[in-house]
């Protein structure tokens, strides 16, 4: 045991630890991971409801937060690459890998709820179904790592290779261009998802449409035989209505 | 806030915690004993003043300003349950560009899994961690990654538990509607689809924070091709997956 735990002692540099700036720093990665963690929760986006959601075409809060998100990092990444501030670290584009790779993780999200980040964040807000997952993430990286990397790194991770270069890059204009249409494109779409999501809220708040789908009638009947209350309580039109105002811009 | 009686027994827990770490934080001479005490006693008691004695703390403790006026904004924006989707996203971008400037690496989750599984490997076994070669790219060592994975865990819990949002539970409200109660399928199909996920980001070359989210915003092809094959992915997934009981979605109210 105590072998094992001074092995595990080797891994640890504590150099990293003092500054805060750098690739490399430890603190600096802990200051990140407190802001993220933070802004996830307060996204809700490690929730389940609201990712599974997504891929049940029902709720767009994440497309709402998306957009904005990609939006104003594009800006902002751009405006300090000119001030010089900053460089840009482009990941490699490689094309059939990619796809391959983001349909299997698609599948998993649609699964598990819970993209590799937000499953922290679900952990840390008390969905103790994330243990596994993230335990999953583990085994399935050191399961590709032990036993296709060797076969695959010359191969099939080679299909497609673009190189480090980005769209404006290729196509050898500015990028304010591609970013100016992609804000345009972007504003468009946060509206129109704003729009289906409230108009789903409102029609499932004011019809109750949506609602009791999966109760089987068998189910209903035990619950308002139990309760011995009418399994709706009647509102009048005006406070349905407030309580619709409330809910949407509050 | 201290009406009840039930609060009265938390507070003097939360003083005689405080004083036992202000006890020692004399005898050693060093600020940490009561960091420590009042780190616990927010876990405790998660309310207004304890994240501003915190932000004292760290602030005396550093010797600089920043943790102060972190906890005086926390303050505030933190006790809200939820942000509306729009300020969220702001606040998601601010934190991304940040992270350009300040670590000079875009934020990437899944790496810091995949050095888990690299020192998991080491632990057990060095020698046989010696002949993987995919461990000489991601070296077995604690780094940025694995710093940041602990930073999401721990805010979101203060986020959570500040707002009164956290709550212990095995499995999602909607998977139980949709899927059953048993808690054993639930945890079997996190753990498959984890491996998928883990999978699948080693062969694309990130997640959705390492490489859509940081792809898009370089505009670079990887992170439009991502998007698009996650969203055919999930969308297929999510019909044959959930085909018997697709339609209902109960939002918090």
């Amino acid at each position: 045991m105590e072998e094992y735990l001074s092995r595990l002692a080797n891994t640890f540099d504590p150099s990293t630890i003092q500054s805060i700036s750098g690739p490399l720093s430890l603190s600096g990665g802990l200051i990140l991971g407190l802001l993220f963690g933070v802004v996830l929760q307060k996204g809700r986006f490690c929730k389940y409801d609201v990712v599974s959601g997504l891929f049940r075409l029902q709720d767009f809060t994440m497309f709402r937060a998306g957009a904005p998100i990609i939006v104003v990092s594009m800006l902002g990444i751009f405006l300090l690459k000119d001030m010089g501030l900053i460089e840009l670290h482009i990941p490699k584009a490689v094309v059939v890998p990619q796809i391959v790779g983001g349909l299997l993780f698609g599948a998993g999200i649609a699964i598990m709820g819970y993209c590799p980040g937000t499953a922290a964040g679900a952990l840390g807000e008390g969905s103790l179904d994330a243990i596994p997952s993230i335990l999953g993430l583990i085994a399935g990286a050191t399961l590709y790592a032990e036993f296709f990397h060797d076969d695959w790194s010359k191969s099939f991770l080679k299909l497609g290779e673009l190189g480090r270069s980005n769209v404006a890059d290729m196509l050898d204009i500015s990028p304010w261009y591609v970013i100016v249409l992609f804000v345009l494109m972007a504003v468009m779409f946060v509206i129109m998802m704003t729009m289906i999501d409230w108009a789903l809220i409102f029609l499932r708040r004011t019809f109750n449409m949506f609602v009791d789908v999966t109760d089987t009638i068998e189910e209903k009947r035990a619950a308002s035989y139990k309760n011995q209350l009418p399994v709706e309580t009647k509102q009048d039109l005006l406070t349905k209505f407030k309580k619709n105002l409330s809910d949407l811009f509050s | 806030m201290i009406t009840k009686g039930k609060n009265y027994f938390w507070l003097t827990g939360f003083i005689i915690i405080n004083m036992v770490g202000l006890g020692y934080s004399f005898l050693l001479n060093n600020l940490w004993p009561l960091l420590a005490t009042l780190s616990a006693s927010f876990f405790i008691m998660p309310t207004w003043w304890s994240v501003i004695a915190l932000g004292f703390a760290f602030t005396a403790y550093f010797n600089s300003g920043w943790p102060l006026l972190a906890s005086l904004a926390f303050m505030f924006v933190g006790k809200p349950k939820r942000w509306w989707p729009i300020p969220a996203g702001i606040a998601f971008a601010i934190v991304e560009v940040f992270s350009f400037y300040l670590s000079e690496r875009p934020l990437g989750i899944t790496r810091g899994y995949t050095v888990m599984g690299a020192i998991i490997t080491k632990v057990i076994s060095p020698a046989h961690a010696e002949t993987v070669s995919y461990w000489s790219m991601y070296e077995p060592s604690i780094d940025w990654t694995i710093a940041l994975i602990l930073g999401v865990v721990m805010g979101s819990f203060v986020s959570a538990r500040y707002s009164g949002d956290f709550k212990l539970n095995l499995m999602p409200q909607l998977w139980r509607q949709s899927k059953g109660d048993s808690v054993i399928k639930r945890w079997f199909w996190t753990f498959v689809a984890g491996i998928m996920m883990g999978f699948a980001a080693r062969i694309a070359g990130g997640c959705v924070s390492g490489l859509l989210i940081s792809g898009t915003i370089q505009l670079a092809p990887s992170g439009f091709i991502f998007m698009f094959s996650l969203w055919v992915g999930g969308l297929v997934t999510t019909l044959l997956f959930y085909r018997t009981r697709v339609i209902v979605i109960k939002r918090e109210q």
